[in-house]
């Protein structure tokens, strides 16, 4: 949802991995973790390799220190549209080499764009690390070579029809544009969608482009991730050679987080139509910011109230009192605060409010009286779980490392991670929810069939 | 704080493009902090940092930048060993060593339990037995199921599909044998109990008609029912209809589980850390005790519809901005020997971001945000398509584009260069098939499920490497190019009928949402 990718079919599942406790006990399960060494350029590129030998593959992952956070009023979704840009040639590389080069290299790549970084990424095999290393430099030095105004005018279609088909043509879609714009006040980096709003996307210009890539496109301002098949030496040497050349430029600035966040001071409700067959009920509030303390209570109580059959929300409103088909709660992180969600998807005939009713009563059930220790157990143990899988395939590695190191300037954070969650206890959830999920911080969304006729 | 940031970068680009841009013109205000190193210093460290403004230093890098850099050696690749025993019932076990991580993933595939053995006007039934076997089982409730999984840290679910059902347990192997107690019990003992049955049930037909909301769920539903019939295999929906699901008993679903759940016939793939030699006595204490059925006495046939409606219409809402459009046919199954060139060709037409539909329709035309092809392959048939969503007012250039993109793979044979990419992309991304545990043994089971040897996938690379342009153009012009592809298109029909119409593809009809037939076009 917050994760803009240039082609649909991947995005990161930026699970955070465990090293994950046992079943009925709580102690760490031997051997795993997640580890790279990182080092800088003399220019400020920071450089992060993880070594793993298992397949002759090689994930190249490039974090370009800008999101859509960092956008001007009246270029919403620029950050993304940019992101488009970046595959359509450089100064050595024709438009549609990029992907050509790639794919006769038996690999395969795409990009995401959301509130906090844009991310570049290949995954192909590690005989080609020349090639990705390359491939990459050409268009970090040399984008601006290669535009002109039939290239942005071609993305920005591209990027309208992304809007189009996830958004304003999907279900629900447009909820989340109308949530994101009450969560957070207007000139909030987390205000509205990373995609942005169809009127500043036309806005674009090719000014703006050059501008923006000479801004935040430099080497002190990106991160690049290699892992796989390589090795540190190799993976040093090579670096050097294609982005050693490149000058420190600037540091642009960035728009960071410089008060406390804290929860809004009113309850907004909307009521939406669209053309759907049930209602859907949204409760959002805001959370802290990524990584920051109370985030991996909230997590926690996300799943307690809603993730399996003997959740809270699910528990009730699905199995017992059957008013809801499905039930969701997550908290989605981002620089400048998170956002917590609540869905639940009404059954055929049922009224919103009775959703809404059900969720405003858990929650503050939730707030008064910590869960059971089972309740915690069963959470700790299912995410320590997801820890784990999230480490078998290089892109779920190469992905946590570039997103500890973003968000915390450590890549090797993943024990402290767990450790964040291990910490955990009932009482903690309990406070958290009482601190940040409160009645009055809350934006109500429904989303209700369009009355016939009237479209 | 944005405005005053935008204030201070385009200051500082004021010396690259002033003037009508678009943006507003603001007042100059100082450059960011440091400043870059005077003019006569010499040429700049890297380390030293130079102004937004100056030029890349290319020359200095000591690289060829003319053309990218060679590969360095191939590496060389073979897919993991699988080690394969029979229980004492039947049941066919294929174990996947894999130590790296503590996590063990198990696959049961059931060639009787999919969507092809719905009875008649039961559509929906094979799916519904699969959604009812991990809710209560073994003793305890639905409830109960689900809290001692997640202590396990371990998830166990059950699907199904057109031509299998597929029970799968995925968890950490410190937990396995309590979670494959589990998953036994969900295999064997599940308890369909009526109140789990009525819930699930209810969900089931709101999700269904929760598809009508989805442009693209129902443009898959009409192009299956147009190639294969309302009331014929692979022709409805393999979760069904809500018509049809309304109507299924709990001993429907009893007995489809005892007739169709059976280990003989059925294969357990096991992926992670295990040891194959210590895991088989396990499996077998487990399982073993799975009692042998008789398979159905006959497997149906798929028989696609002859001359199917060439045109299919389905009004999703008015002003709808996208229209979402299947094209396709029938085409093989996954044993078939063209399998090789069928991916090959297809790779090129339609299968990557720089293949000739995406490149066009998207990258070139902006009409959609993304185009493609690709084959189906079931056990019998299979089915090839084109899939995209297009900006609604470039509905019919775009379909007419895409037909054009189909026919110029049956004009020409692929120049070099495609027919080279097309076929390092499947070569050298073989490996990454598998990468995970689930992965892995979804490979091998595909293997099993079509009936293909146990090493196949070591004849594989060499097979790709051999498909040469002619062979390609060959294949297309047989599956390509009898111009009898369906035509599915979910938009706003009302506003765009009669130019659809235009198009001149019949017979032409029109649906409503769930398939029904709402108009017949002459």
């Amino acid at each position: 949802m917050i994760q803009r990718a240039r082609f649909l079919s991947l995005g990161l599942a930026a699970l955070v991995a465990v090293a994950a406790s046992s079943s009925l006990d709580a102690q760490p399960t031997d051997g795993v973790g997640l580890t790279a060494t990182k080092f800088e350029l003399d220019n400020g590129l920071e450089v992060i390799v993880h070594e793993d030998h298992s397949q002759p593959t090689v994930m190249v992952h490039v974090w370009y220190h800008v999101g859509s956070k960092d956008e001007v009023e009246g270029r919403s979704g620029f950050a993304h549209l940019f992101e488009h840009l970046m595959f359509k040639g450089s100064k050595h590389v024709p438009d549609g080499d990029f992907d050509r080069l790639l794919e006769a290299a038996g690999g395969w790549n795409n990009g995401t764009t959301n509130e906090d970084r844009t991310n570049y990424f290949e995954q192909l095999p590690s005989n080609y690390l020349g090639l990705a290393l390359y491939l990459e430099a050409d268009r970090m030095a040399g984008l601006w070579d290669a535009m002109n105004q039939d290239v942005l005018d071609n993305q920005r279609d591209v990027v309208k029809n992304e809007r189009r088909q996830s958004y304003e043509n999907a279900p629900y879609g447009m909820a989340e544009l109308a949530i994101q714009q009450a969560l957070w006040p207007k000139g909030h980096g987390n205000h509205g969608l990373t995609i942005g709003t169809m009127e500043d996307l036309t806005a674009a210009s090719l000014a703006d482009v050059e501008l923006f890539y000479r801004t935040y496109y430099v080497p002190n301002n990106a991160t690049l991730v290699i892992a796989g098949d390589v090795d540190v030496d190799t993976v040093k040497k090579a670096v050097q050679l294609y982005f050693g050349w490149m000058p420190r430029r600037p540091e642009p600035s960035h728009v960071t987080l410089t008060a406390p966040v804290r929860p809004r001071s009113e309850e907004t409700r909307m009521v939406l139509e669209d053309d759907v067959e049930v209602p859907q009920v949204f409760v959002t509030w805001r959370a802290p910011q990524a990584f920051g303390a109370d985030g991996a209570e909230l997590d926690i109580a996300a799943q307690v109230l809603a993730s399996g059959k003997t959740s809270r929300l699910e528990k009730r409103l699905v199995f017992d009192e059957r008013i809801a088909s499905s039930v969701g709660a997550y908290q989605y992180p981002m620089m400048l605060g998170s956002m917590f969600q609540v869905t639940v998807m009404a059954k055929p005939g049922v009224e919103p409010d009775q959703l809404f009713m059900a969720v405003d009563e858990e929650l503050a059930r939730l707030a008064k009286e910590p869960p059971t220790d089972d309740e915690v157990l069963r959470a700790r143990n299912t995410r320590e779980a997801r820890f784990v899988m999230g480490l078998e395939s290089l892109a779920g590695r190469a992905g946590l490392l570039a997103r500890y190191n973003a968000y915390l300037g450590d890549p090797n954070y993943f024990a402290k991670d767990l450790a964040r969650y291990t910490a955990v206890t009932p009482k903690r959830v309990s406070e958290a929810v009482a601190r940040w999920l409160k009645p009055d911080a809350r934006v109500v969304t429904y989303v209700v069939p369009a009355k016939k006729g009237a479209k | 704080m944005r405005a005053l940031h935008w204030i201070t970068t385009a200051a500082v680009a004021c010396s690259l493009s002033c003037g009508p841009s678009g943006t507003s013109a603001t007042k100059t205000t100082p450059p960011p902090a440091t400043d870059p190193p005077a003019p006569d210093a010499g040429p700049a460290a890297p380390g030293d940092m130079v102004g937004i403004d100056a030029p890349a230093p290319w020359a200095t890098s000591g690289v060829d930048w003319s053309k990218p850099p060679a590969p360095t050696a191939e590496p060389t690749f073979a897919p993991p060993a699988a080690k394969r025993f029979e229980l004492s019932n039947g049941l066919k076990v294929v174990v996947i060593e894999n130590r790296s991580l503590p996590l063990v993933s198990l696959q049961l595939v059931n060639p009787y339990g999919g969507a092809l053995y719905d009875p008649r006007r039961k559509y929906g039934l094979a799916a519904m037995t699969a959604d009812l076997m991990d809710e209560s089982a073994g003793g305890r409730t639905a409830l109960e199921l689900a809290d001692h999984m997640q202590r396990l840290g371990a998830a166990v679910w059950v699907g199904a599909g057109d031509d299998y059902g597929v029970a799968n347990l995925r968890g950490l192997s410190r937990t396995f044998d309590e979670s494959l107690a589990v998953f036994a019990d969900v295999v064997m003992r599940p308890a369909f109990v009526q109140t789990d049955f009525d819930r699930v049930k209810s969900n089931r037909v709101d999700s269904i008609k929760q598809n009508r909301d989805e442009p693209r769920a129902v443009a898959s539903m009409a192009f299956h029912q147009t190639l294969y019939g309302a009331d014929a295999p692979y022709g409805w929906p393999t979760e069904g209809r809500a018509s049809t699901v309304a109507k299924l008993r709990r001993k429907d679903v009893q007995r489809f589980h005892a007739a169709h759940w059976r280990p003989n016939g059925a294969t357990l793939f096991v992926a992670g850390d295990v040891d194959a030699d210590t895991l088989a006595p396990v499996l077998e204490a487990s399982l073993g005790s799975w009692k042998r059925g008789a398979p159905p006495r006959k497997v149906p046939a798929i028989k696609p519809v002859e001359t199917p409606a060439r045109l299919v219409m389905i009004h999703s809402k008015d002003d709808a901005p996208q229209s979402a459009v299947y094209i396709g046919r029938v085409a093989l199954a996954r044993d078939d020997a063209r399998y090789y060139v069928a991916e090959v060709l297809n790779t090129a037409l339609g299968g990557t971001f720089a293949s000739r539909l995406n490149n066009r329709l998207r990258e070139q035309l902006g009409y959609t945000y993304g185009a493609g092809s690709s084959f189906d392959y079931g056990v019998q048939r299979g089915t090839w398509r084109v899939r995209t969503d297009l900006v609604a007012d470039k509905t019919i250039p775009g379909i007419k584009e895409a037909l054009a993109i189909v026919r110029s793979v049956v004009e020409a044979p692929l120049p070099d260069d495609e027919l080279a990419r097309s076929r390092a992309l499947l070569v050298r991304g073989f490996p990454q098939k598998f990468q995970s545990n689930a992965g892995v043994a979804a490979a091998y089971a595909e293997l099993v499920v079509h009936g293909l040897p146990d090493d196949w996938y070591a004849s594989y690379v060499d097979r790709i490497g051999q498909v040469t342009a002619a062979d390609a153009h060959a294949f297309a012009q047989d599956m390509l190019a009898a111009n009898d592809f369906v035509v599915v298109v979910v938009g706003d029909v009302k506003a765009q009928r009669a130019a659809l119409l235009d198009l001149g593809l019949r017979p032409a009809i029109e649906l409503d949402r769930d398939g029904k037939v709402l108009a017949k076009h002459k």
